[in-house]
């Protein structure tokens, strides 16, 4: 699963470990979901669009479909 | 986009968890071996401090349940997947080891039937696989 965190993240200037710290998270673990090691749960998902501010398919996307 | 290398409230929580646990584990561990080794050859001859030995070490083995299952209800998702995949393999290597084990008694080819030795392969597999997925994840 791709997805657009770090595009999100530079566009506010935020570190991984604000990312982190806002998600309740480690910076290892957002450091794996951008890189695309790791597919996050469905609530940390929600978690992060309503952080952004936008839905879950606008930072998430599915490679299979896209 | 500013520097990424800045540790989290998060990552200060799960250093210090890890360094509770890992300190459980230890106590834990070193502490079945001794009373094991202990009894093996016969370093005391009282059954009172034989049995004060076992209890210790089962009461250091409560200890590391609670502490462990404390560390599982605080780390985020993807520690909880990376000590998912080194149990299953510990449990694995574990399961299969001792079968493999108890089969080499029964033919004869070993004659020890040391269970801190399974313990101990238990153990290393745990950790060779929490390396493994700190790696993969890093």
């Amino acid at each position: 699963m791709k997805n657009r965190l770090k595009v999100l993240r530079a566009e506010r200037d935020w570190t991984q470990a604000d990312l982190a710290d806002a998600l309740q998270v480690s910076r290892q673990t957002i450091n794996a979901i951008e890189k695309g090691k790791f597919d996050p749960s469905l609530p940390l998902a929600f978690k992060a669009a309503r952080l952004f501010e936008l839905s879950i398919e606008d930072i998430f996307h599915d490679e299979v479909a896209s | 986009m500013k520097e990424e290398t800045t540790e989290t409230g998060f990552d200060t929580r799960y250093l210090k968890n890890n360094i509770r646990l890992l300190c459980w584990i230890f106590a834990w561990v070193g502490t079945m071996v001794l009373v094991d080794k202990a009894e093996l050859y016969e370093w005391y001859s009282s059954d009172y401090i034989s049995m004060a030995g076992i209890v210790i070490n089962a009461g250091i083995g409560l200890g590391m349940i609670v502490t462990f299952m404390r560390y599982l209800r605080e780390v985020d998702e993807l520690q909880r997947k990376i000590q998912l995949d080194a149990l299953a393999l510990s449990m694995g290597v574990g399961l299969v080891g001792s079968f493999t084990y108890s089969l080499l008694v029964t033919a004869q080819f070993v004659t020890d039937n040391e269970v801190s030795d399974i313990i101990m392969l238990m153990t290393f597999t745990y950790m060779v696989g929490i390396i493994v997925g700190q790696v993969r994840y890093r």
